[in-house]
């Protein structure tokens, strides 16, 4: 069935939700329960607990984490950068050390060689320091 | 019985001015530990609160909840609270963000439960827009006229409705919208412009001389 219209603008019919308010009893039920919702996070607030204190140091940290992954990011940029210079210079170190000790290497292994041959193959359980000699005189092909 | 006495804008100012200086004084003695001090806090705004979050879900068991955990939220970060803003700007600002998460996650589970209307001044106001209806007629038709009109609201969208509920119910201004909702006033203006076109729609049938 149509309503029968009634001489209301939008506007005073949106007025009169302003009184869609619960009464009075309806606030001291309300304050109550609020009183102790807001006891319980009172108490939650003194007490100690780890998700507390990672909780502070998050809010506390929180503006710092940019910078600080900028500086990660940055710091691990010079070391990658410091350690491959390293490591070239070790590698040319070696080559020279190769050049210049080279007759001191040679005696080096040739007594390695030595060791190995006077033991007794069955004490050669695992063959790794048969193949460690096999490798070195290979290597440097004496 | 005589009207109330009408109160100018400057009035009006340095009415707004003291009760900002009265949430400052409260606020600086809650910081301070004085846990007391916050329930002036929540007698002053619950009411309004309570308003706005149940004339944006029109349910009343859910409102009070969400008034509760709007009220504790802000107890909880009110050492964050500058004074940058007017306090009120800053607690409906969480009640708008608490209600949106709200009215997002139950979407399609929301039903009404409306609060009572037999006051007297809706029954007044009836009376005097419809002369020529019986009790009865009237109390049915007061039944009617709250659940369309509920209807109709949450059939608007949650940015046109926030600014139909803070505009019309609240009575607030175009600029503490602007503020609360972080955009401009004219964004305020056409969404309450565009949000009434469509309530004049939805609600013709109760509305005098609207044509579409």
């Amino acid at each position: 069935m149509k309503p029968k219209k009634l001489n209301f603008s939008l506007e005073e019919l949106l007025h009169l939700k302003r009184c869609e308010m619960p009464r009075e009893e309806f606030w001291e039920a309300f304050e109550e329960q609020l009183h102790r919702k807001l006891a319980l996070e009172i108490r939650r607030k003194r007490s100690f607990s780890w998700t507390n204190v990672l909780d502070i140091l998050y809010k506390k940290w929180v503006h710092w984490f940019p910078l600080a992954t900028c500086l990660c990011v940055f710091g691990f940029v010079v070391y990658a950068q410091c350690f491959r210079v390293e490591k070239l210079s070790s590698r040319f170190v070696v080559v020279t050390e190769d050049v210049i000790c080279h007759q001191a290497l040679k005696q080096f292994v040739l007594s390695v060689d030595q060791q190995l041959s006077s033991v007794p193959v069955r004490n050669l359980v695992s063959g790794s320091q048969k193949m460690v000699a096999m490798d070195t005189c290979k290597r440097f092909s004496f | 019985m005589d009207a109330p006495p009408e109160i100018s804008l400057d009035e009006e100012n340095i009415l707004a001015e003291q009760s900002a200086e009265e949430d400052h004084h409260w606020i600086r003695r809650v910081k301070l530990g004085n846990v007391r001090a916050f329930d002036f806090l929540i007698r002053k705004y619950q009411r309004r609160l309570y308003s706005v979050v149940y004339n944006m879900i029109a349910n009343k068991v859910d409102a009070a909840d969400l008034t509760q955990e709007i009220l504790v939220k802000a107890f909880r970060g009110i050492h964050t609270f500058k004074g940058e803003s007017h306090f009120y700007t800053w607690l409906y600002r969480i009640a708008l963000n608490t209600t949106f998460s709200f009215i997002k996650k139950s979407k399609k589970t929301s039903h009404y439960s409306l609060e009572n209307w037999d006051d007297a001044e809706v029954q007044a106001n009836i009376l005097s827009h419809s002369n020529d209806l019986e009790m009865g007629d009237r109390a049915t038709l007061l039944k009617e006229l709250q659940e369309k009109l509920n209807e109709a609201l949450q059939k608007l969208s949650l940015n046109h409705r926030t600014v139909v509920v803070l505009f019309e119910i609240e009575g607030m201004s175009h600029t503490e919208i602007a503020q609360m909702l972080h955009c401009s006033e004219g964004t305020v203006r056409s969404r309450l412009h565009y949000a009434k076109e469509q309530l004049k729609q939805l609600l013709k049938d109760y509305l005098k001389d609207y044509e579409a």
